[in-house]
Formats: C-alpha cells, structure tokens, sequence
C-alpha cells in the first residue's frame, strides 16, 4: 500500500467512524435518563439523537433499546411495535455482508452491524410476550414463545458446552403463557426445562419454581418427570388445582436493577523486535498495569530488507477489547403485598417475595467469555494488517529530516491508534434480574403494593397497582426499578 | 486524464455498484399475483385458505339440510386462534369467505361478538336521541344458527439457513343448539425456505 493511500484511508475511516467510541458515548448519556424513572423522556432523547448515538450499523440496538424504553413506560402498544421491528432487523441480519465483515478486519468490530448476543435476542421475544400479555392478547404471546422456542432449538444445535443454550426466564415465561391458555402439556414440558436448566447447571431451584413444577406436571399427569427432576413436592402443590370458578391468580414480574455494560480495555504496547511485546492497560479499577510477553522476533532477513539492524528497533502497536463494566444495583429484591381486594377462596393476605428466574449480568459475562478467543483473533488480524501497512508508510515517507521523520511516525501511529475501538455494543437497558411472584386470590379487584428493595429491606421504590382478576385466569403486573 | 483521476473514477464506480443507486421503488401488479419475500405467511397463503376453503364450505352436505327445509342458515364467526409460530391476521381469509358467502345468497352472517357490542351501543343511543320512526328496537336481532370457529397451527424444522413451514389451518361450523359440528374444513400449506448465509 502506497503512503498517501493509507493516510488518506485512516484518516477518513476516522472522519466516518468518528473519534470517541460511539457505544460507551450511547451508554453514558442514556443511563443517566433510563436510571430517573422517566422512560419516554428516554424515547424522546433516543429518536431525536438516534443518528448520532447509534449510527448505520446499529438499528437492532435501536429498536430493541426503544421496545424496552416503551415496555418500561407501560406503553406496551409502542413498545410491541419496536419490538417486532427489532425482530424483522435481526431476521435480516441473518445474511451476512461480506463487505462488512471485510471492513471490520481493516477499522473495527463496530463497522459490522450489532446482531445481538443470543440472550439478549431470546430476551427480545420473552419481553415482547409480556408486551402481548399486558394488552390481554395471550395468543400473541404463544407466537412469541414459539418463536422463542425456534430460536433454543437452533442455539442447542450450534453452541458449544458452556456455551448458553437455554434459558429459564423464557421456560419459565412459556410454562406461564401456555398454562394461561390451558394448553397443559406445552406448560408441563416448559416447567421441565425450566427445572432441568438449574438442574443441569448445578444451581439451586427458586422455591416457587419448583412448587409450581409440581403443580403443572402433576397435572399433566407426569409423575415420571417429577421424580426425574428431584423435585420434593409439598402435598399442597399436588393436590387437585382450584377450579375456575375459585380463584384466579396475579402474577407480578418485577424488571430490577441495570445489567452490566460493556466496557472498553484499551491495550497500548511496543513491539521489540527482538521478541517482546510490552504492554500497558487499565484494569477494572481504573489502575495501569503494565505487563509483557514474549512476542515473535524479526527474523534477520526481513530486518535487512528494511534497512535497518535486527537490534533495538520498535513498533508501537494499540488494541482493544471489550470487558465486562459492571455496574452498581440497589433493587436486588421484589416484594408484593396485597393491599385490598375481595375476601374468598385462596386469599393471600401476606406479602410474597419475588424470586429473579435470570440474571442479565450473568449472561454477558458468559457471552464475553464465549467470544473472546474470536474477538482476539479478529482484533490481532486487524492489528498486524494495520501495523503492518502504517509501518511501510512510514518507511516510504522517511526523509533526511529527523523532525519530519518523528511528525511523520507520529502521526501515523496516532490515525492508526484512533480507529482501534472495541465493539462495547450491548443491551445494557435490560434489567439486572426478573423476577417474579405469584399470588392466588379470589376473582375481583385488587390493590397491591409492589416494592423493589435493596440491601437489608431499604426501600427503593414503591408503587401501588390495581389489577382485576378474573376466576381462572391470570392477570400480569409489571414494575420497573432500574435504579 | 491523469492515474489518479482514473483510480478516483473507478473507486467511486465501485461505491455506486455497492450501495446501488436506486431508492424505493414500487411497481403496481395485480392483487392475486403471488410474491413471496420472507417465506412468512402473505396474502397468497391467505387467499388460497379463503378460495379452497369456501369451495369445501358450499359443497358439503350441511347446507342441504337446511336448503332442503327451505332456510337460509345464520352463521356467526367465532374465534379463529392463531397458535403458530407467526402473529397472522385470521380476519383476512375470514373475511374473504364471509363476504363470498353471502354474495351467494346461501347463508347469512351475523355480527359477531365485538361488532354488536358496538352495534347495540349505538341502539342504545337512538332509543334516546333517534325520532320513533327511524329507531332501531332492541330485541330484534337474528340469531345465528351455527358458528365458524377454528385455528392455524404451525410445525416448523429449521437448520442454519434451511426450513420447512408447515401450515394448517383448520375451520369449523358448529351447530349452536346441538353442539354437533357440521362441517370440518382443513387447509395445509407446506413451504421450504432458503437463505443465503453470505452477500455482498
């Protein structure tokens, strides 16, 4: 590559990239709105700047990002149709550019377009299910269990052991929406796998998780499964369900804390050519660590066609990964308390504690944990042929002149430097945990307290619902506690 | 002409091949005409349920039973639940047999549930403000003698960039005194679907 030619390249990839790091730009402004309660005042701040906070290549992220600004706000109608969207955009994204992808080995990872990380696109269909079931339409939410369930099977096809392959908000939310619709063998099979999944990953089963699996496979007359599960059944969650005419049921899913985003570790080192790699990062506490490794040597003949001896000459080289930015979560529990509502069978008078059946932060660390060889090998491909290119400038740019010389390095290795970005890209809006709690009660109206609490009980915040139930049926309550 | 100016030439040929140089365009074709872009239910599937269901529907025995006593049957459209994976507006290909129905004067429809809530809302209206002679009474509405009830159903196999899409749509004519059904009517629609994984 001729000099001219990679300057003018870098540095107007710079100029279209831009310099900052759109993604951590995008978190940092829109946190702050997201954490004040004010969710369509988030949507208006998203579509008016939408352009500069989320570019070309990100309008999954965009749409997923308003769909759940919406749901927030209890505008479920909007938020369906940014979900659905969300939806068609990454059905799209299922052809992949190889335009972008080639591009992405040359810039950075962030010229490809977001297509989000499994979870958050099995999420994507769990959210928009809630949305169908806030406005009353619980077929519109199998669709998107069905959907959901197309997209479990393809992962338990392609993902490696480790890898996430399942999920129990959504088997739990499936359990939920089929047993809504009386469908009681879908709602049994998904209850399993609910179980099954903490079963497999060696962590304990929420309690009300396991009595309601009682209750479902019981039903469904699966007795086998029960004992396949280990399950400890009390004789109350077997017995014989409430008729229709008895009671009804409200169930509060409770959206607490912020996931964690992701984060930028910027690594800038120098290459000695002798074999060395010297390199200096900041780690999550903000302090800089400087390390080294050994790296290739030049070998004495490539030295020699440079024009220079084997000994003491230096590259200085610059990359970036992503890492997990964790962020601080005072809403870690979800209470609800009935405040009023009729007197009858199945009455619950005392407050329940929601139990979180996923945790966002868990799951992003496993996806970066999962990708990170690819992204090195990308982020290495990209650094040498970068290195490789500005150092051949450099070479054919040198000149008589020392200072000119040290201009000409510099600033190649800065427009260089400048376009190495992580690609922090993620759906940080997503709770921390769901959570949920069930409560029976007879048919009628009913006030609830719903609470989100942090450590030692203090409260975060309160709000008090109204919710009719009807006999046989479920009604669902959602709450938001970002903070 | 200068390399330079040849190279800058070439390179912006290429940008245009790339990015293309047309914005929206829409071309006019006939309603019937069959497009599939997604693999995903469309207007075709919805109108090949309608036609193919409506010929079932007029030739099956129950209508004789009642052309034979000299009545045109009432039929009132129930729920059509959709329980496939895609979100699918059954009102289409409802409405689409509703109307042929009737244009062949061998049935007649009724509102159904949400249409006369609407429909006695405004009764209820003219029973105050509408003159006597204009009124519409309340307790003079036709009752339907069966329902039209029914679901889509779905079975899809996926592989990477490979699926088969099975539909089946499935209609129903229940007797509303009896609960005897009187018609089934089924419609299956198989679709194989590929995707390229890579593109420009």
């Amino acid at each position: 590559m001729r000099p001219g030619v990679f300057i003018a390249a870098c540095a107007s990839l710079l100029v279209l990239t831009g310099c900052a790091n759109r993604g951590l730009v995008r978190y940092d402004k829109i946190v702050k709105r997201a954490t004040t309660q004010d969710y369509l005042e988030a949507t208006s701040y998203l579509r008016a700047e939408k352009a500069d906070l989320y570019g070309g290549q990100s309008e999954l992220l965009y749409n997923m990002d308003m769909g759940l600004l919406f749901h927030y706000a209890g505008r479920y109608d909007s938020s369906i149709v940014y979900f659905a969207r969300a939806a068609d955009v990454h059905d799209a994204l299922f052809t992949r550019s190889v335009t972008n992808e080639a591009a992405s080995l040359l810039v950075n990872d962030n010229a490809r377009p977001y297509r989000g990380r499994p979870y958050e696109i099995l999420w994507l269909r769990v959210f928009q299910a809630f949305n169908y079931l806030a406005v009353g339409n619980p077929d519109g939410a199998r669709v998107e269990m069905r959907q959901a369930q197309l997209l479990v099977d393809e992962y338990r096809r392609t993902a490696d052991a480790g890898e996430y392959r399942d999920d129990p908000l959504y088997r739990g939310t499936a359990a939920l929406v089929y047993d809504l619709l009386g469908e009681r063998d879908d709602a049994a099979i998904s209850v399993f796998h609910a179980v099954k999944f903490y079963r497999d990953t060696k962590a304990a089963v929420p309690q009300g998780l396991a009595t309601y699996a009682c209750g479902l496979l019981s039903a469904a007359d699966r007795p086998d499964d029960i004992r396949l599960l280990a399950l400890e059944c009390p004789a109350s969650a077997l017995a014989k369900r409430p008729t229709a005419t008895e009671s009804g049921e409200i169930v509060v899913v409770g959206m607490l804390g912020r996931a964690p985003a992701v984060g930028e570790t910027s690594f800038q080192g120098t290459w000695i050519r002798d074999g060395l790699l010297v390199f200096h990062y900041r780690d999550a506490e903000g302090k800089t660590v400087t390390d080294a490794l050994p790296a290739p040597g030049l070998p004495p003949s490539e030295a020699a066609k440079a024009g220079r001896t084997r000994s003491g000459t230096t590259l200085s080289i610059k990359w970036a990964m992503p890492s997990l930015r964790e962020v601080p979560v005072q809403s870690r529990v979800l209470k609800v308390a009935p405040v009023s509502g009729p007197i009858g069978a199945g009455a619950q008078a005392h407050p329940v504690t929601g139990e979180p059946w996923a945790n966002s932060g868990d799951l992003l660390e496993q996806d970066l944990e999962a990708n990170r060889t690819a992204v090195l090998l990308r982020t290495v491909t990209r650094v040498v042929v970068r290195t490789i290119a500005a150092e051949k400038a450099k070479a054919e740019l040198r000149s008589d002149n020392p200072f000119l010389n040290l201009i000409t390095n510099l600033g190649t290795d800065f427009l260089s430097g400048q376009l190495e970005k992580a690609d922090v890209r993620s759906w940080f809006l997503l709770p921390r945990t769901v959570q949920f709690a069930r409560l029976t009660v007879p048919p009628g109206r009913h006030a609830l307290e719903v609470r989100a609490e942090g450590a030692g009980g203090a409260l975060v915040l309160a709000e008090t619902r109204e919710v009719d139930v009807r006999a046989g049926e479920k009604s669902f309550v959602f709450f938001t506690s970002l903070k | 002409m200068n390399r330079m100016t040849l190279r800058f030439s070439g390179l912006a040929m290429a940008a245009l091949l790339i990015s293309g140089c047309a914005g929206t365009k829409v071309d006019r074709v006939t309603h019937d005409s069959v497009i599939d872009l997604s693999g995903r239910w469309n207007d075709t599937d919805s109108r090949l349920v309608a036609e193919e269901m409506l010929r079932d529907c007029l030739n099956a025995p129950w209508l004789n039973t009642y052309t034979a006593q000299g009545k045109v049957p009432t039929v009132i459209v129930g729920t059509v639940r959709n329980r496939s994976h895609e979100h699918i507006n059954a009102e289409t290909f409802v409405k689409d047999m509703e109307r042929t129905l009737i244009n062949s004067g061998k049935v007649d429809f009724v509102a159904s549930r949400t249409e006369r809530d609407e429909i006695r809302d405004e009764k209820a209206d003219q029973a105050e403000n509408a003159s006597v002679e204009t009124r519409s009474l309340a307790g003079e509405e036709s009752g339907a003698d069966v329902m039209l009830i029914g679901s889509i159903n779905s079975i899809v196999d996926k592989e990477g960039s490979r699926s088969v899409v099975f539909y089946q749509v499935n209609l129903e004519l229940v007797n509303i005194e009896t609960n005897r059904k009187l018609w089934i009517g089924d419609k299956k629609i198989k679709k194989y679907v590929t995707r390229s994984a890579t593109g420009l």
